[in-house]
């Protein structure tokens, strides 16, 4: 059972110096590293088979399915996702800034298991302290042995690159990470036939893992997949990292056990969310980052499990969740969201480079008075344009997520809340007061 | 005469791929197909009919999926899914359907989309009429737009080099011009800036898109973003006419579209032959059209009391054949040359080959220009087909840079090193544009190749002489296939030689006798001779080049051409330096040009100006007033590329036409009609009155073109020309896309990509089938092989000895001497680029390039002026510090005269002016310091104004 009080990836947090090695190893730092390396390589894939440890970036693959599917080559690299761009998403950032041995340790295990001897962290360019800190931890692993050559006196090297990002949301996309990496212009790639685990960085197989992925792994050794899996229920194992924001009282990170804890304790539980500012309704929520279709009241008592997520229309996906509540105007809302998406497009495929844009200036005319009521229909269509159909999980027409990613916030203000879009039309102005949308998200 | 060319039964048919192992079978809206294994949907769809809008897919491009145009149905095991054609790999059993409601609804959906942002210009756009953007608007789009609010805006438009302008606005992202320009032409000057719909095409701040291959990203720009100075505005598409051609600025022969406005010439769009320039074309070949228009010469000339006066074409005439009369009449043959002829079509070279050996019994006829190297040599060698030459396992150059000379050869080859496809050895004096992706480079100091490649050959020696690094050598000789211990028949297998002068300053006996040996060491190795000048060989083909007759024959083996001429010139002929060396002695009555220019165009000034001063009667035939024509008695104006018919040979030897789009000038002629007049003049008709019937005669008995005539290249499905000598088996045709299709270049690259042809025989030899009944000679003989085309084993391998390698001038003690390499570059200051407004800006200033030491050595700074010294010659020029450049070599340029900003320094001041009036006249021409029968040019440098502070 899952204590609160010994959490499994932030229990350095409260730690003024969490970041520092000498903490890091007074509090069983690259304990789990030196467990794995008394270990075979198939071990521990074992242990995290067992685990079943599914992906914390987003899409929420099985890490050990991922790794088996790495296509046997001479050459292989592993790389550590931690350009967290999305708003509302602050998870990686915590992790890499407050705990990086921790983050290094999990690499270095990863990399043990999947027999690379080249591993990289890509981290975001606007995470400067955790830059900062992730690359002083990384001199000073090398200089514990828990990095380079012949770590802790195994037979196993490794190096590690700390690479920082250029500012992009895009990078986080793993294909378009790794042409950054390589210092190319960061676009996404085709599929086939640029498959990371077949033909990823410099054309070698790759696996791409999350930073929170990575940082359960010196746990999971330390203690065991089976103890991980206990924890959770079905697919959804462990504790996550969720992150509040929104129109909550007290908006911040939760570890939380999976499944167990449902949207209403996130938001609602003295211990966690407190409930609404000015205790209003709530009208809507996004359950796992903006890309993900909206929630409503109805939805507030499902637990946090992947699955039951997926299942209801939307992802838990990278774990965020924004809270809007009765004074929060959707148009606004999705309005801001799209606006987001059409700074952060690529620009490679037509449908998201022009339709980001398009929507966006529609909904800017509807949230400026401007509307007309063929707009509601025109912003569907011009989503299907993206995303044929306008379903969830969406189909899509371009190379990557981030365009069939754009509907979403759309067609659930259009679908659930289509009256506050004809109110806009109709008075030719927003009814919302206008200071704090999304108020919270980037705290 | 028999026409072996068959291939009009193949055709479309011939695209249908039989199932085999190598082919899928699938079904594409219904239709059962058959698809080469990896073919790419689009394309498999393409070769069946089918056509799948795109914009951002190019068949010479690898594919990027960014446009999303082509999206289709595609059958998974998950169902139908709308997938990319243009990345998607066919698959066996694989459902597609590209017209499906669902599949339009993704077309149309990514069709409005594009075009919310793009402005509605088109009336003013050069694009409007012939853009893809427009036309694929037409047939796939929704119809009408729903997007009211304002549009993107750039600032427009933007002059990103100097060929060329680019509309941002009008830009749809597809990435086809950056991609071409880092994948194709390794020049990545422009790429994409920004993000998002915000994303930009753009060039760096201090480097404009200068390639030499920018007009290729006009040409497949689907939208007007990118537009031309030389075009933009000059017409609307559907007021072009158009004729296929081929270009004759170099002798790749790339196939071009000519198209014309109002009866001028004002555009040429590269055609997709897949063997020669799958659609490309060089900035110089695309804009020469505009030489058409500027400094023509209108009318005869003749010279009275000094001066050029236009006269009548009668008069013209009755002038040279009087000349010609009296140089007869004081005997012997030697008293007739003729240079030049690269730029004539085979059919012309062909009557000027036999008016000056059949007729004027002259044995001075060359059309090289002395920088190429012995003619019998380059045909008699084994050769490679461009296409062979880009496949090939290693390339080794030993040639000038083909981005410089044959600059879509270089595009041809670009791509496929970036690749890591080929091995590229470079056995060169200087860097070239491909050094850096070169797998070794030997650095040869001039005089030095025939010892580099004998060395190199020598397998005996592990370290040789002149390659010092042993790891090196026998990387070398691995790529060279030397060091197998394989059988010596099979050495060379898979080795194409690029071989050609890289040097012009350095007697081309040194790489005459190392082809020879590489020929006589390596049984399969294969040549490309980069010889450069336009239809050079046409004209060495047609004979106008010494020893060599009609057919690629010699002499020896003239009797079929003896028969048709009545007579041949008995002596030993000679090459263009020992006939301007026989006019600067005054040996020489007559001198024809045929539409060249020494005086700009060969390398040894000195003897070009006693040539000229020392010949009685020069007659010249040009197109422009170049400034050997102007030096001219008589000059009779001749037609330029797309004014005339004919058929013209390239490096490959691949035959073509070129087709006459526009009117010449109203009184210049082709010069076969000269040659057939001066015949009858001198009362020895040809009686041949038209091309067609001078391409019967070449057909006849020029033994290499059998089989080929202007009638038979004319049929549509043999637009891009076949390489002669033909197969025993004639021409094996398949894939053939042209002939469905109206030649489209903008809307359709690959469309129009022409039929792929089989393997052509090794040169040097003739087929059996090519006797024909009756075909004997005097002697009876009847085998074709013992008349073989010109061998290799009938020319001398000379040794080292031989060569007088052992009287090589050793460096003069003196230490300021250096060892001169002049190459070319593109623009020069040639006819083709004076005439030519936006290209003339482009030639650059004379530059010395030397290494650092030797720099310093001088006390020679970057940019300063140096005062280069060689022959009891001087020029000066501006010095430019190589760090890659070896020591003891230094570089200048050929036909460069005082251009540029260095112009203003030379003539700064008065004073300065004076000091130089009353000195040596100042030149920055390099090619007064060359002696063209020196082995190579010594030079000696000092700072320009140690003059002036000796004063």
């Amino acid at each position: 059972m899952f204590n609160p009080t010994d959490p499994i990836v932030t229990k350095r947090m409260s730690f003024e110096d969490s970041y520092t090695l000498s903490r890091f190893l007074a509090t069983g730092g690259y304990e789990g590293l030196k467990k794995a390396l008394s270990m075979s390589r198939e071990q521990v894939q074992e242990e995290v088979m067992k685990a079943s440890l599914l992906g914390r970036g987003g899409a929420g693959f099985p890490a050990g399915r991922k790794w088996s599917m790495l296509r046997k080559a001479p050459t292989s690299y592993l790389v550590v996702n931690g350009d967290e761009s999305e708003p509302a998403t602050f998870k990686d950032h915590l992790l890499i800034e407050k705990d990086p041995h921790q983050l290094i340790e999990g690499t270095i295990i990863a990399a043990y298991a999947l027999g690379v001897t080249q591993a990289f962290i890509f981290v975001r360019g606007e995470f400067a302290l955790g830059f900062e800190r992730l690359t002083a931890a990384c001199n000073e692993a090398y200089a514990h042995n828990a990095v380079g050559k012949n770590i802790f006196g195994s037979d196993f090297s490794v190096d590690l690159v700390i690479h920082p990002g250029a500012g992009a949301y895009i990078c986080g996309e793993e294909t378009s990470l790794i042409e950054s990496l390589e210092g190319k212009r960061g676009y996404p790639r085709i599929k086939p036939p640029y498959f990371p685990a077949v033909m990823g960085l410099y054309n070698e197989p790759t696996v791409v893992n999350n930073v929170e992925t990575m940082s359960n792994l010196p746990w999971i050794l330390q203690h065991g997949g089976d103890a991980f899996a206990a924890l959770g229920q079905g697919s959804s194992t462990g504790t996550r990292l969720f992150a509040l924001s929104g129109r909550v009282k007290r908006p911040g990170w939760y570890e939380l056990e999976m499944s167990k804890t449902t949207f209403r304790d996130l938001i609602y539980d003295k211990n966690l969310g407190q409930g609404i500012i000015g205790d209003k309704k709530i009208k809507a929520f996004i359950p796992g980052g903006v890309s993900a279709p909206w929630f409503f009241e109805e939805h507030l008592d499902m637990g946090l499990d992947q699955d039951a997520v997926a299942k209801a229309g939307s992802m838990l996906g990278s774990g965020s969740v924004v809270v809007m509540d009765e004074t929060t105007c959707v148009v606004r809302a999705s309005w801001r969201i799209t606006k987001f998406f059409h700074r952060e497009s690529c620009g490679q495929c037509t449908p998201c480079r022009e339709g980001s844009g398009w929507l966006e200036k529609i909904l800017r005319r509807i949230e400026e008075g401007s509307g007309r009521i063929e707009d509601l229909d025109l912003l569907m269509d011009v989503c299907d344009s993206i995303a044929p159909g306008v379903s969830w999980p969406p189909q899509q027409t371009t190379i990557c997520v981030l365009g069939p990613s754009i509907p979403s916030s759309i067609a659930s203000a259009i679908r659930n809340c289509r009256d506050e879009f004809l109110e806009h039309i109709k008075l030719g102005h927003c009814p919302f007061e206008k200071d704090h949308i999304l108020a919270g998200a980037h705290s | 005469m028999t026409d072996t060319v068959k291939n009009d039964s193949h055709d479309i048919a011939g695209a249908e791929a039989q199932p085999d192992s190598d082919t899928v079978s699938l079904i594409i809206d219904g239709r059962q197909v058959t698809a080469h294994k990896d073919e790419l949907l689009i394309e498999a769809a393409e070769r069946h009919g089918i056509f799948i809008p795109r914009f951002c897919y190019h068949p010479h491009m690898d594919p990027v999926g960014m446009c999303r145009m082509c999206l289709v149905e595609v059958s998974s095991p998950r169902g139908f899914s709308l997938q990319p054609s243009c990345y998607l790999k066919v698959q066996e059993n694989m459902e597609v359907k590209t017209s499906s409601e669902k599949a339009k609804r993704a077309q149309e959906g990514v069709l409005e989309l594009l075009l919310i942002n793009h402005p509605l210009d088109c009336p003013v756009c050069d694009k409007g009429g012939e853009c893809p953007l427009q036309d694929q608007d037409m047939s796939h789009g929704p119809g009408e737009s729903r997007f009211i609010e304002e549009k993107r805006h750039f600032d427009k438009p933007v002059e990103i080099g100097p060929l060329t302008y680019l509309d941002r606005e009008r830009c749809i992202q597809c990435a086809r011009c950056t991609r071409f320009a880092a994948e194709i032409a390794g020049d990545p000057q422009i790429d994409f800036a920004g993000r998002g719909d915000q994303t930009i095409v753009a060039t760096s701040p201090t480097q404009p898109f200068d390639s030499y291959f920018s007009g290729n990203t006009v040409q497949i720009c689907p939208v007007g973003a990118l537009t031309s100075k030389a075009y933009r505005f000059k017409s609307r598409p559907w007021d072009l006419e158009q004729a296929e051609t081929t270009c004759m600025l170099c002798s790749v022969g790339c196939r071009q579209a000519a198209q014309s406005s109002a009866g001028a010439l004002v555009r040429y769009l590269g055609i997709d032959d897949v063997n020669v320039n799958q659609s490309w074309l060089c900035d110089k070949g695309r804009y020469s059209f505009e030489a058409l228009q500027n400094g023509r010469i209108l009318a005869p000339l003749a010279r009275h009391q000094g001066r050029l006066e236009p006269v009548r074409w009668a008069d013209a005439l009755a002038d040279v054949t009087a000349g010609i009369r009296s140089a007869l009449s004081k005997g012997g043959n030697d008293q007739i040359a003729v240079i030049g002829g690269s730029k004539f079509v085979n059919e012309d070279a062909y009557l000027w080959a036999r008016l000056a050996k059949g007729v004027l019994g002259s044995e001075l006829v060359d059309a090289s220009m002395g920088d190429d190297f012995n003619a019998e040599l380059a045909l008699a060698l084994p050769r490679a087909t461009i296409n062979e030459t880009v496949n090939a396992k290693t390339v080794v150059l030993v040639s000038a840079d083909p981005k410089e000379e044959l600059p879509v050869l270089y595009l041809r080859l670009y791509p496929q090193l970036a690749k890591g496809k080929i091995n590229l050895i470079e056995i060169t004096p200087t860097r070239t544009s491909l050094s850096s992706l070169a797998k070794a480079r030997i650095d040869v100091r001039p005089g030095e190749l025939f010892s580099v490649i004998d060395d190199l050959l020598d397998t005996t020696k592990d370290t040789a002489g002149t390659i010092k690094d042993a790891l090196q050598l026998q990387n070398v000789r691995e790529m060279l296939t030397l060091s197998d211990t394989g059988s010596q028949e099979d050495r060379g297998q898979g080795v194409v030689f690029v071989i050609g002068r890289s040097n012009l300053a350095e007697s081309p006996v040194y790489l005459e006798e190392s082809v020879k040996l590489i020929a006589a060491k390596m049984a399969k190795a294969k040549f490309l001779p980069a010889l450069r000048r336009g239809n050079i060989f046409g004209a060495l083909d047609m004979g106008l080049a010494p020893n060599l007759l009609p057919g690629r024959v010699n002499k020896d083996y003239g009797d079929i051409v003896r028969r048709k001429w009545g007579t041949l010139p008995e002596a030993n002929s000679h090459g263009t330096t020992e006939i301007l060396s026989r006019c600067a002695k005054g040996e020489v009555s007559v001198l024809i040009l045929l539409a060249s220019d020494p005086l700009s165009d060969f390398f040894d000034q000195s003897l070009v100006e006693k040539a000229f001063e020392n010949t009685p009667f020069i007659v010249a035939l040009a197109s422009h007033e170049d400034p050997s024509a102007m030096r001219a008695d008589v000059v009779l104006p001749i037609c330029h590329l797309g004014e005339m018919n004919g058929t013209v040979t390239n490096i490959e030897g691949r035959v073509s036409t070129v087709n006459q789009k526009v009117m010449p000038p109203a009184l210049a002629r082709q010069p076969w009609i000269i040659a057939s007049d001066i015949a009858r003049l001198l009362d020895e008709p040809f009686g041949l009155s038209s091309l067609e019937e001078i391409s019967s005669e070449i057909s006849e008995i020029a033994l290499a073109y059998k089989g080929v005539s202007l009638s038979s290249l004319r049929a549509s499905s043999r637009r891009d020309g076949v390489v002669v000598p033909l197969g025993v088996t004639g021409v094996s045709i398949k894939g053939s896309k042209r002939t469905t299709a109206l030649l489209d270049p903008i809307a359709t690259p690959g469309i129009a990509s022409a039929e792929e042809q089989g393997a052509p025989m090794k040169s040097g030899y003739i087929p059996e089938s090519f006797i024909t009944a009756g075909e004997t000679d005097e002697a009876g003989r009847t085998s074709l092989k013992e008349r073989s085309l010109v061998s290799i084993d009938t020319l001398t391998l000379k040794g080292k000895q031989d060569m007088g390698l052992g009287v090589m001038p050793e460096p003069k003690s003196d230490k300021h001497t250096l060892r001169l390499v002049l190459k070319r570059d593109l623009y020069d200051m040639s006819t083709t680029v004076l005439n030519s407004p936006t290209m003339t800006p482009l030639v650059d200033e004379q530059e010395i390039s030397l290494s650092k030491a030797d720099a310093e050595r001088f006390s020679l700074t970057e940019g300063s002026l140096a005062k280069i010294a060689a022959n009891d010659q001087q020029i000066v020029a501006k010095v430019k510090i190589d760090s890659l450049l070896r020591a003891g070599v230094a570089v200048l340029k050929a036909n460069k005269e005082i251009v540029g900003s260095y112009d203003a320094a030379l003539t700064k001041s008065e004073d300065d002016k004076a000091t130089e009036d009353s000195g040596d006249q100042i030149t920055t021409r390099a090619e007064l310091l060359i002696d063209a029968f020196g082995l190579v040019t010594e030079v000696s440098i000092e700072p320009h104004d140690s003059a002036k502070e000796s004063r």
